[in-house]
């Protein structure tokens, strides 16, 4: 059966974009390639790590112990600590050092993070700000090593400092499978967070002389030591944050008598740093309905104006770590709320200032128990006995168990909606990041993606099912549109320090991603299996981006190379656009064709030299013998040699072709073009003339053969309206004036404002001036 | 203190963050702010939306009044929105001079709040040097996306801290048939 081109109903001009080309062309054809395989870029499979993207039957890594006593200068605010750590060699190599982080030497005055750090725009300075500077510029914050040595000999370690590093020389190197136990000292000034910011450090409440600690990144902790970087060793420059290895922790916890300590792990002493009422308090959360408050607001009120008899160190056991934080305080609320999850126990727990309140105990431990529901769904059941969340100086900043939260109400206990939902999603985002990157133990300092993209795509899920039309910020497909449209891009598949835009391409990037992989190419079931097994594979291991991408392939049977490649390796963005439509007709036999093709010619308009020409005397007429079977010959006559052509056409045809052929069908081409660059199925919504709907989806796929421009062909029971191009927004397209056919104008966003305020509003006008009779009846008693 | 005087005396310190280390807010706010600027050429103005994150609004107009302002609480807090707007939003025309803006109206939400102005403009297409240094002084990866549009054309031009002003040419257009 052949199809016949019955003229372009109408071919829209569309304005063209240049398209970024981030791969050559290859070969002879002008495109590149957008299914290439991603085989090519990836790292070679091995032992280690399988094609299926899992661990693979050689997987290794370290374990590193620790136990540290740490003391806590409340009149100095200093740390003074003293750790034992034990390192176990799980690697085939040899080791003839080991490299620990310092990572409080971010704040030495000459730290590389400082002086590589560019100017940005700055005319004005408030002189607040500009104190800043300047403390920043005087205060040093570098740790200072006391002591490191051998616990088996007690003799000393030769250590060198490298800026945020230390490399510790081992007197004899260590085989595969042997362990060293070596104890390190060290004390450093903690950092006032409100003037020197960082991820940790104490808050001072001059109204009543109090401080807040929450300390993180204060013991030197052992680097990573991986197959795939060897040591990851990358100096802290502030945004990567880190990768650390997985162990057990003791840690001793010195603070003034009178403070209330929060921290990962359990409380190994609870009888002797916390009263008969908190410990009877605490064992009623454990059946409790709803957070019941452990240190109650007067209490902690009352514990402001108190002073230490000495100090209480509070003991904290921690297994299947990668990292130890905690804060302390003689401020803090304490409340909490015992949740299972999967069948284990897990205590919820919030400490904040009364300048939290009440917004922290209506809110934070009812947030952390919503999250270890959503992503341990999503995911694994949540390992741990604690999950905490603590209010202080540091905005946002997890650790494992841990996290700390800075959005407070205003001093007169009131707030904004946004601060709310501020409070809760940065509870959320921060609990969540128990799952990645705390148990899932992805390296933050190369990949900030790895744990901020896939954590904020849960976010997303987590806020959508606290309640509805959360007003989340991130994850649906229009809230990226600005930033894919935007030119100073890098791919998502950079190294954290060399990222710009962090917020948007680290974490709001590949959460739209993987919510548009969910949604709209694999659909829930399959993402969610293949992504909750990608969770099951790597937990309290340490997966890489091929690792992500195989498991989410390998698991969903779906090749997603062309997803990654254009989502994760290149700055593309989604611009698809119909360019037109043409309708096209069956051939219905020579009769009709030949027709349909007199009613054209009769169509066209008559020239004016034809018109003119038309009474003008012809030469033939005065020789009639000149005229030939030519002179009456219509080309458009139907011939009885075409009759029995197409006779013979609809012999060979079959009954359903036969069918086919009768049937009332309509024959649409849809000219397409990718304008972005970036592959993604279309989806194209048909209005039809009975204002009647369809939605029809291709898969990315049909973009395979030729990714700037295509054709598609769509058969109709009834005659086609208009269409539309990703109607419900699902792919992120950054420019939908070119998604409609017949084009649409569209107005902008300026127009559509003031028309709003300028469209006659009779009933506001009859209440204003309801409004303004009453208060003129008013004024007049 | 005469901000000039500050300005050399971080050049000499050698620090320069606004918000003390990139390190910081670990909840990363999301920096990008979108504006739709369409040349009208029957008034001869820009007709400009700008979409930006609530809480940097909130923060860089309580910086500018050096008080705290609650956006859903403030009385008159579009005229500092206007206020903002024209120090940071700036459209300059050939001669070097800066047009006014006229306000228009503001729509703030949680997620997003559209600030709407216009700009006097030429009723004769010519060039122009655009500015929008939206949040400039609180993030130093803000992006700041514009989009113009005359009629079916569109362009986009981006804007950082360290970019240069981005000039821009009206062009009039005519309706396709």
């Amino acid at each position: 059966m052949s199809l016949r081109l019955n003229g372009f109903v109408c071919l829209l001009v569309v304005v063209s974009i240049p398209v970024s080309l981030h791969a050559q062309a290859v070969g002879k054809f002008s495109q590149q390639d957008k299914f290439r395989q991603l085989e090519e870029d990836l790292p070679t499979p091995n032992g280690f790590r399988t094609g299926s993207g899992a661990p693979g039957p050689a997987y290794w890594q370290q374990e590193v112990n620790y136990e540290i006593d740490v003391r806590l200068d409340d009149e100095n605010q200093r740390l003074f600590g003293s750790e034992v750590i034990t390192y176990k060699n799980n690697s085939p190599d040899t080791l003839r050092y080991l490299w620990l982080q310092l990572d409080a030497n971010i704040h030495r005055p000459d730290s590389e993070s400082k002086l590589a750090a560019t100017s940005p725009g700055l005319e004005r300075v408030p002189f607040k700000q500009f104190q800043g500077m300047l403390a920043r510029r005087v205060f040093d914050g570098g740790i200072t090593i006391t002591k490191c040595t051998d616990n088996s000999t007690n003799q000393p370690l030769k250590y060198t400092v490298v800026k945020t590093m230390m490399r510790v020389d081992l007197p004899q190197p260590l085989p595969p499978g042997g362990s060293f136990e070596f104890g390190v000292d060290w004390y450093y000034r903690i950092n006032d967070a409100k003037v020197v910011r960082g991820r940790s450090g104490y808050e001072y409440f001059p109204e009543d002389g109090n401080y807040i600690y929450e300390m993180a990144q204060w013991f030197p902790r052992l680097c990573a030591y991986t197959d795939v970087t060897g040591w990851q060793h990358k100096q802290f420059l502030g945004r990567g944050e880190f990768t650390l290895e997985v162990g057990n922790y003791v840690v001793r916890i010195t603070v003034p008598s009178d403070h209330v300590v929060a921290s990962t792990g359990t409380l190994m002493n609870a009888d002797q740093v916390l009263s008969p009422d908190q410990r009877q308090r605490l064992e009623m959360a454990k059946s409790a309905e709803k957070p019941l408050f452990i240190v109650t607001p007067e209490e902690a009120l009352a514990n402001e104006s108190s002073r230490p008899d000495g100090d209480r160190t509070w003991i904290f056991k921690a297994d299947q770590v990668r990292d130890f934080a905690f804060a302390s305080s003689r401020k803090f609320i304490w409340d909490a709320l015992q949740h299972d999850v999967g069948g284990a126990p897990v205590m919820a727990m919030s400490f904040y200032p009364k300048e939290g309140e009440p917004l922290w105990s209506r809110y934070s431990t009812h947030a952390i128990v919503h999250t270890l529901n959503v992503y341990s769904r999503y995911t694994f059941d949540y390992p741990y006995p604690v999950a905490i969340s603590v209010n202080g100086p540091v905005g946002g900043m997890e650790y494992p168990m841990i996290c700390f939260n800075g959005p407070r109400p205003e001093k007169d206990g009131t707030y904004s909606a946004r601060t709310k939902y501020g409070l809760i999603s940065v509870i959320i985002h921060e609990v969540g990041h128990n799952y990645f990157p705390m148990i899932v133990n992805t390296d933050e300092r190369q990949w900030t993606w790895m744990d901020e993209g896939l954590n904020t795509f849960l976010q997303f899920l987590a806020e959508q099912e606290w309640e509805e039309g959360y007003p989340s910020r991130r994850g649906e497909p229009a809230d990226i549109v600005p930033f894919m449209a935007s030119l100073n891009q890098v791919p998502i598949m950079t190294n954290s320090e060399s990222i710009l835009q962090f917020g948007a391409n680290a974490y709001a990037k590949p959460a739209t991603a993987l919510n548009i992989l969910r949604e709209t190419i694999l659909g829930r079931e399959l993402f969610d299996f293949a992504f909750k097994e990608y969770a099951r594979r790597w937990k309290f291991k340490r997966p890489m981006p091929a690792d992500f991408f195989r498991t989410m392939e390998d698991a969903s049977g779906t090749d997603l190379d062309w997803f990654w490649r254009g989502w994760f390796y290149s700055t593309d963005h989604v611009d698809l656009a119909v360019l037109g439509v043409r309708r096209l007709d069956i051939q219905q036999g020579p009769e009709v064709e030949k027709q349909v093709q007199r009613a054209e010619r009769q169509d066209q308009p008559e020239t004016q030299s034809a018109e003119r020409n038309k009474p003008l005397p012809k030469y033939v007429e005065k020789f009639p013998e000149l005229k030939d079977f030519y002179n009456d010959y219509d080309p458009l006559d139907v011939t009885p040699k075409e009759s029995r052509s197409y006779d013979k056409f609809v012999e060979k045809l079959s009954e359903e072709e036969r069918k086919l052929l009768d049937a009332d069908h309509y024959f649409y081409l849809v000219d397409l073009e990718n304008v972005g660059g970036l592959v993604m199925p279309v989806i194209l919504e048909l209005t039809f003339e009975d204002g009647s709907t369809d939605l029809l989806r291709y898969p990315a796929e049909i973009w395979n053969k030729n990714n700037e421009a295509i054709s598609k062909l769509i058969i109709t029971e009834k005659p086609v309206a208009s269409l539309n191009l990703d109607p419900r927004l699902e792919t992120a397209d950054v420019d939908l004036a070119n998604n409609h056919y017949p084009p649409r104008i569209q107005k902008s966003r300026f127009e559509l404002f003031k028309e709003s305020r300028e469209r006659p509003n009779p009933m506001r006008d009859q209440q204003i001036e309801l409004k303004r009779s009453q208060q003129k009846q008013g004024g007049s008693r | 203190m005469n901000h000039f005087l500050v300005v050399l005396l971080m050049a000499a310190c050698g620090v320069v963050l606004p918000n003390g280390n990139p390190t910081l807010s670990a909840s990363h706010p999301y920096h990008v702010s979108y504006a739709e600027v369409e040349w009208n050429p029957e008034t001869g103005h820009f007709e400009v939306a700008l979409c930006v994150w609530p809480a940097d609004l909130e923060k860089a107009i309580s910086r500018m009044s050096g008080r705290a302002i609650d956006l859903d609480a403030e009385p008159g807090v579009e005229a500092m929105f206007e206020q903002y707007v024209a120090r940071r939003f700036r459209l300059i025309g050939d001669s070097g001079k800066v047009r006014p803006i006229r306000w228009v109206g503001a729509q703030v939400g949680l997620k997003q709040a559209w600030l709407y102005f216009e700009v006097a403009g030429d009723k004769k297409p010519g060039r122009w040097t655009i500015e929008n240094r939206v949040f400039f002084e609180l993030n130093e990866d803000q992006l700041n996306q514009i989009q113009i549009r005359m009629g079916p054309v569109r362009k986009s031009l981006s804007s950082t801290v360290e970019s240069k002003p981005l000039s821009l040419e009206t062009v009039r257009w005519k309706p396709a048939r």
